[in-house]
């Protein structure tokens, strides 16, 4: 049986490879990307293909188009993939919005423990 | 629908005047036709009679017949001609003065035929008929008329009231209908039904302009939504104080390396990384130590800006040589330097500081250039006071740094010189430079202005001369 695909957006190289390695060790298959943009295309691209896409983790802030607005992007366009965000600097404004996708808010400094809690809650949902 | 009635009134008081005029004309001729008619009846039958009567008078001339038997059976001769003559009433007066005339007398049309016995006139017949006849063939006519313009009129009246309802009213009435809801923003209207005249013209128009005018108001949503939203996150940035941005900014600036270096750590620890993976680990958590520490340097320069007392340092010999150091990025920039030294003096500030200083506008001069572009500095005497104070002016060295980039937008400008404020992508720049800047000159006693145009900007550091 092929294990959950998760789509992981992060601008920062290093961690996004961190992140990846973390959830692949784990068993999970990750598709990376640098951009919202990126993102977006991607998530279409795999929900097109018929991929069984589980999950979106995706950074708040990166150039351009930030996590919240692609993910508004794919909501809006009818895609219901569950969503977990991570921000460096999570105040109300930005909780309400992730609240309001319905979605998981992780902060920075991120602990793998934590994120693979995380996960493993969002793909029971 | 008070269009076809105004439309109906004025046709049928139109219609009404037309045959009117038409039914005075014909009760005038058949009044003429009627006299015309009587006169020629009066005239064959008077001529008969009077060659009738003339014969009776002229035995009396002859001798032969006695004038008052004549007389007798003239009368009689009229009463029988009366008898059947209708209207006509002819009558014998012995009177012979009168010619022959005729004409109305008072109610009667007259004719008056005078009759000769040889060369003398012996009386006149008088025919008389009243002109009733005339009159009441007159009044039948006015009648007829009255009745035939009334029916005519009603019937137009109808007959356009339906039309005019019909062609007319229910079009416009559905018109006035749309562009209500056009007026109540209900752009639903089906379109309409095709017809070939002006009405459905307008018709069609009315409808392709609702249909714009509901594209137009979709879009005109579409961006005021997009504006309000705009503006929420605008106030969401703004509600955040220096403090709140310089907290934001820091953990911002170290969320991801301390991620990093967090999550390589438990890795080891979890040995889920093992052999070379566990180097590569270690690179990475070295490389985000670094990023760290450069973070932290830079707060410490925003911080603790002070260079030791009372040293100073000559501005031209700095700025020539942060130009030389900085060549390189300079010319990959397609940007142009021009360093015009007018006056210079030493001043009160350590070489490092101002270093750091002219480094940072210098680069962000150059970095608002994106298509390349010229790079002035001139470096200037005076004496000056901040704008804006009321201190005396004091010999100053004026550093001048010129761009010919695309100038900056005024909200920008507010926060110029605000920590962890960027206009730069993630990466490119933490929002610090300017901040430090700012903080050097200041605690060195100076203060810099910002001049800046759609055509470029120029940032003046004023710093005291040393005395």
């Amino acid at each position: 049986m092929l294990q959950p695909l998760i789509a992981l957006a992060e601008d920062d190289p290093a961690l996004r490879a961190l992140l990846a390695t973390a959830l692949e060790t784990v068993g999970y298959r990750v598709v990376t990307v640098a951009t919202g943009e990126l993102l977006v295309a991607t998530v279409r691209t795999l929900l097109a293909a018929g991929d069984p896409l589980r999950l979106i983790i995706t950074d708040v802030r990166m150039p351009t188009l930030g996590g919240l607005e692609a993910a508004r992007i794919l909501r809006e366009t009818g895609h219901a993939t569950p969503l977990l965000f991570m921000t460096a600097y999570g105040d109300a404004w930005t909780r309400s919005q992730a609240a309001d996708l319905g979605a998981l808010l992780l902060d920075k400094p991120l602990s793998l423990t934590v994120l693979r809690h995380a996960v493993t809650l969002a793909l029971a949902i | 629908m008070k269009l076809v009635a105004r439309y109906t009134f004025i046709l049928a008081a139109a219609l009404a005047i037309a045959l009117s005029g038409l039914a005075v004309y014909r009760v005038d001729q058949d009044r003429a036709h009627f006299e015309a008619d009587m006169r020629a009846d009066h005239l064959v039958v008077g001529r008969i009679l009077q060659a009738g009567v003339a014969d009776l008078w002229v035995d009396v001339a002859g001798g032969k017949l006695d004038r008052a038997i004549a007389a007798r059976q003239t009368i009689g001769l009229l009463h029988r001609a009366n008898e059947n003559a209708g209207m006509v009433h002819f009558e014998w007066a012995p009177d012979p003065a009168a010619r022959e005339a005729q004409g109305i007398e008072g109610r009667d049309f007259v004719s008056r035929f005078p009759v000769r016995a040889g060369a003398a006139v012996v009386g006149t017949i008088i025919a008389r008929e009243p002109l009733v006849a005339v009159d009441r063939m007159v009044h039948a006519d006015i009648m007829v008329s009255v009745i035939g313009i009334g029916l005519i009129v009603v019937i137009g009246l109808v007959a356009s009231g339906v039309l005019g309802r019909w062609l007319v009213g229910v079009p416009i009435r559905r018109l006035i209908e749309q562009a209500r809801r056009i007026g109540r923003r209900d752009f639903s209207g089906a379109p309409p039904t095709p017809r070939a005249d002006e009405l459905g013209e307008l018709a069609i128009e009315m409808h392709a302009m609702s249909e714009a005018l509901s594209t137009a108001l979709a879009v005109i949503a579409a961006e005021t939504d997009a504006r309000v939203r705009a503006v929420d996150q605008l106030r969401h940035a703004d509600r955040l104080s220096t403090v709140g941005k310089l907290a934001a900014g820091i953990a911002h600036e170290l969320g991801t390396p301390l991620s990093i270096v967090g999550g390589h750590a438990q890795m080891i620890a979890a040995r889920e990384v093992t052999g070379d993976a566990t180097l590569t680990s270690a690179t990475a958590i070295d490389r985000e130590v670094t990023r760290m520490g450069k973070i932290v340097r830079q707060l410490l320069d925003f911080a603790r800006r002070k260079g030791p007392e009372g040293t100073t340092c000559d501005p031209a010999d700095v700025t020539r040589r942060c130009l030389s150091l900085l060549a390189p990025m300079i010319d990959l920039a397609r940007v142009r330097t021009a360093l015009e030294v007018e006056a210079t003096a030493p001043v009160m500030i350590d070489e490092d500081a101002l270093q750091q200083v002219v480094t940072n506008l210098v680069v962000n001069a150059v970095q608002a250039m994106t298509t390349g572009g010229t790079l002035a500095v001139t470096i200037s005497r005076s004496r000056s006071a901040p704008p804006d104070s009321t201190a005396s002016p004091t010999p100053c060295v004026c550093i001048a740094i010129r761009d010919t980039g695309p100038g900056i937008p005024d909200e920008v400008r507010a926060h110029l010189f605000e920590p962890f404020f960027t206009t730069k992508a993630v990466g490119d720049g933490t929002g610090l430079g300017l901040a430090v800047v700012y903080g050097i000159v200041v605690d060195h006693r100076g203060w810099i202005t910002v001049d800046t145009s759609a055509h470029g900007t120029t940032f003046s550091v004023y710093l005291q001369e040393a005395t």
